[in-house]
């Protein structure tokens, strides 16, 4: 019941996304049509704007075009784009993959850095190693994720020569050169994560060591490190995990500025090219189908901890 | 408490004036552009140099704070107003019309924010009237959120309801109760907002999607800085310098002010362990000794307070003692400072202890930890608390004996079956494997005392073992425990507020009270003929039900920061004369093995 209920709560919320993604460009003031044309001020052609709102469908009947928007949805349809005539759901199912495999890289930097320094500063609580953790993690935390991707092409590639500023060559042509380019965004997305992990998991340990259960494995004269290792950690880390797959779906949208930088061409650079030649169906097609992932990824969370913990389900 | 980060809320000033002043500093015309004079190196008159239009760096940099500030402030108020106006709105009216601003921000929330952005940017072209008002929505489902849940927690408060029938308008409830009571959650969410909308706005004028060149941005700046980096490192860094720090600083101030509304006192550490003197020598018998216990804390404020003072206590193998006495009055951070397992804030600053000859308090922490659990064990009040949620109950007990068996000890499974049948746990072998969470309040209280006698300790410490459970465990757990002392000649200290359970379980008792002992001696003694008028009226109150303070007594226990100068228990005493209130009484011998801290205690007897 509570599963039933909750799955109708997220098509609730999808269908929600859909209308707001179709009523965009029409509560939007003014003529669609005509601003997707218009380029630097001028006027657009008036045969060039109805040919446009035709091909759109922008003349037909609103209800008509929300249900067609609806029915195409259904069928997994999300028009075509204006420039190449190209279905822009191939064009997000090949260029998704690149993003996910972006953020994945990027969750993966952001625990293996965020989650061992977190319990060390949660360890040294108040001591100089803990205070200097946390600057770090204030000042990425606040760093604008390009400003950290601009830099780092600035230090690494322009400065040191270490590494190429960006691109990308497909795994299955050259895998060294995929990983080689894949590091770049992936760390200059994951150092601010990481500050986030590091926060998360110093306040989920310190808040696990002064639970009752710590004090009573005290008592048996376990030592630091086993209380650590043995109790703390895996109690800790339940709700960093919440944190960190929530985080993930949030970055769907966090990498646009990433890829940007570093040529890296994922559904969001797919984005920006869109809105820069005002490709309509193509960025709310991709808007769509990025916030039904996040609504999906919402539900699993929610679903899993159903499942872990029986009190949720209440 | 944090200190509040004042240098971040001078730098956060610091940039408001200058972007609220900037048209009058004096600087270059952030547009003039100088063809010929692109890259200029810093000098007197362009102290940051010029740009790769000529511009000057410095003006532009500055001209850029009032860009971002402006745009920051502009959609977090918008955002702030509309979004609490929302709420409130939702909170009030209820039914339909709170449904579609709930869901509305739900589904507004699932779409990324720089996306929606240029979905904007896409419909309503590039400038300051596509972004504010579209990052003043990205930010509104927080402020709905803030203001929605106050509103439901408040309207069904009894105040609310009797300004309504004292008729008191809907508005005026509204802005006379929620508004002050959000403002704090407000004022954080707000510049959260504000340094959101720095990050937001930079990113699209870096990408060319934000604030319209030629308008000095930072965000701008950094991305015409990007294409000459190799030429002109310095244009690129002097705007992310900028745009990190006022970030930055806004998030510092924001934790600050959190901080500010939400005290959160940390606790203090002591800064130096007190040293202890060398300690008197042991005394002959067995069993276990405590003479002249004292523990230091050192409060928030900065002071040093003793919860524990001048406690001395004795029990002989095979026998039980109570420690009794209400909340606050130290009883169990004497049992904490005994295991070493006091809190950071707290330390042992006087006093020695001897378990069979061996002294306890002065021992190195890896002594004292091989000693926990093997020698002293405890028990808790809380069993649900007190076991590991993801532990199976048969891993929690195996560990007690794996942290403290010999090499070549048999084999633990068995032994932590034996050990769950002993503590009476039907099926034992299946009930190890459960996990806490499965188990009853006094099952779990069964486990923990397996877990404590699991290494045969010659000292148990039971805190309030049975507060926790039900009337009928509770009977059943101290019988357990009983039983489990004649058997194994174990000395047990048991600590606790209920009277009854004093007189079933223990052969001698201490009353403490304010972090003292007031009177010791054997229970039969004690409650046929109390020395002391604190015993005297807890016993007079011992016939109300558990757990309720003790009645009769006038007063409250004294803070530890305020303590009356004499007898500590003077001011609720009926029988006080002048010289209770000047010197504080001694312990004194009534009879032996018999104690009062009472002047008066011969009227008593």
């Amino acid at each position: 019941m509570w599963f039933a209920k909750r799955v109708a709560l997220s098509l609730l919320l999808v269908w929600m996304v859909a209308t707001m993604a179709f009523g965009a460009i029409h509560l939007v003031p003014g003529d669609p049509a005509e601003i997707m044309l218009s380029e630097g001020g001028f006027a657009p052609d008036p045969s060039a704007v109805a040919a446009l709102r035709e091909e759109l469908g922008l003349d037909r009947p609103l209800v008509e075009q929300y249900a067609d928007w609806l029915r195409g949805l259904a069928r997994g349809e999300l028009g075509h784009s204006l420039l190449d005539q190209e279905p822009v759901d191939e064009l997000i199912g090949r260029r998704l993959p690149r993003t996910l495999e972006l953020i994945l890289a990027a969750t993966v930097f952001a625990a293996l850095v965020g989650v061992p320094l977190g319990v060390l500063a949660a360890v040294r609580r108040g001591g100089l190693l803990d205070r200097t953790l946390n600057g770090f993690a204030a000042v990425f935390d606040g760093m604008p994720v390009f400003v950290i991707a601009t830099l780092m092409i600035l230090v690494l590639a322009r400065q040191l020569e270490w590494v190429s500023t960006g691109g990308y060559v497909p795994f299955a042509e050259n895998p060294s050169a995929h990983v080689k380019l894949l590091m770049m965004p992936a760390i200059a997305i994951g150092l601010g994560f990481a500050a986030v992990v590091l926060r998360m998991t110093r306040a989920a340990v310190l808040d696990t060591l002064n639970r009752d259960f710590v004090r009573t494995a005290r008592s048996k004269g376990a030592s630091p490190l086993r209380i650590l290792v043995h109790h703390a950690l895996r109690n800790a880390l339940m709700p960093v995990v919440t944190v960190v797959t929530l985080h993930m779906g949030a970055m769907l949208g966090g990498t646009v500025l990433t890829e940007f930088v570093f040529n890296w061409p994922g559904i969001s650079s797919m984005m920006v090219d869109a809105v820069n030649s005002r490709d309509y169906p193509v960025v709310v097609g991709t808007l769509f189908v990025i916030a039904a992932i996040f609504v999906a990824l919402n539900l699993a969370v929610d679903l899993l901890y159903g499942m872990i913990d029986p009190r949720v389900r209440a | 408490m944090r200190r509040f980060p004042w240098w971040a809320a001078g730098f956060v000033a610091l940039s408001i004036i200058v972007a609220i002043l900037v048209p009058w500093l004096g600087l270059h015309d952030p547009y003039t552009i100088a063809t010929g004079r692109q890259f200029e190196a810093p000098s007197w008159t362009h102290p940051l140099g010029r740009d790769e239009l000529g511009r000057d760096v410095l003006s532009r940099l500055l001209w850029g704070s009032r860009t971002s500030l402006s745009v920051a402030l502009a959609s977090a108020v918008s955002g702030c107003v509309l979004g609490v106006l929302l709420g409130m709105i939702g909170g009030f009216l209820r039914g339909p019309v709170e449904v579609v601003i709930l869901r509305g921000t739900d589904a507004l929330l699932c779409f990324p924010p720089l996306l929606l952005a240029l979905l904007a940017v896409t419909l309503l072209g590039v400038g300051y009237s596509t972004l504010i008002p579209l990052m003043a929505l990205v930010f509104l489902p927080s402020f709905v959120r803030i203001a929605y849940a106050s509103v439901l927690s408040i309207r069904s408060q009894d105040y609310v309801e009797a300004m309504r029938v004292l008729g008191a308008g809907r508005i005026r409830v509204l802005m006379g109760t929620i508004l002050p009571n959000i403002a704090g959650p407000v004022l954080v969410q707000f510049s959260l907002a504000a340094s959101a909308a720095i990050t937001l706005e930079s990113g699209l004028s870096f990408i060319g999607l934000g604030v319209a060149p030629p308008t000095p941005t930072w965000g701008g700046m950094i991305g015409a800085g990007r294409s000459v980096m190799q030429h002109a490192p310095l244009q690129l860094l002097w705007p992310c310098l900028m745009l990190t720090m006022t970030i930055v600083s806004i998030n510092m101030l924001c934790d600050g002010v959190r901080d500010m509304l939400d005290p959160q006192s940390l606790p203090m550490r002591l800064k130096r362990r007190p040293v202890l003197p060398p300690a008197p020598p042991a005394p002959a018998e067995r069993g276990f000794q405590l003479q002249g216990l004292d523990v230091a804390i050192v409060t928030p404020g900065g002071g040093r307070i003793l919860p524990v003072n001048d406690v001395s206590l004795a029990v002989a193998p095979g026998r039980t003692l109570a420690l009794v006495g209400e909340s606050g009055s130290g009883k169990s951070m004497t049992g904490l400072a005994l295991t070493g397992l006091l809190p950071a804030s707290a330390a042992v600053s006087a006093g020695a202890a001897w378990l069979d000859g061996e002294e306890l308090l002065r021992e190195g922490e890896k002594q004292a930890r091989s000693r926990r659990g093997r020698d002293i064990a405890m028990i808790f009040q809380d069993p649900a608390s007190s076991l590991n949620p993801v532990q199976r109950i048969g891993t929690q007990i195996e560990e007690m004996l794996r942290l403290h068996d010999a090499p070549g000890a048999p084999a633990r499974g068995p032994r932590v079956i034996e050990l769950l049948a002993r503590v009476g746990i039907p099926d034992p072998a299946r009930r190890a494997r459960a996990w806490p969470h499965e188990l009853s309040g006094g099952m779990r209280q069964r486990v923990m005392i397996a877990m404590a006698i699991a290494n045969r300790p010659k000292l148990i410490i039971a805190d309030e073992p049975t507060t926790a459970l039900d009337v009928t465990i509770q009977a059943q757990i101290l019988e357990l425990l009983a039983e489990l002392q004649r058997e194994s000649d174990l000395a047990l200290i048991f600590i606790t507020h209920s009277l009854p359970v004093v007189a079933e379980m223990a052969d001698t008792v201490a009353v403490m009270y304010a972090g003292q002992i007031v009177e010791t001696g054997a229970v039969a003694d004690v409650f046929a003929a109390p020395r002391h008028p604190y015993t005297r009226a807890l016993l007079a109150s011992a016939a109300s039900p558990e757990g309720s303070p003790p009645q009769g007594i006038p007063g409250q226990v004294p803070a530890f920061t305020a303590l009356p100068p004499g007898c500590r228990f003077a001011p609720r005493c009926g029988m006080r004369s002048a010289s209770c209130e000047e010197t504080p009484p001694a312990l004194v011998e009534t009879a032996a093995g018999w104690q009062s801290r009472c002047v008066r205690w011969k009227e008593l007897a």
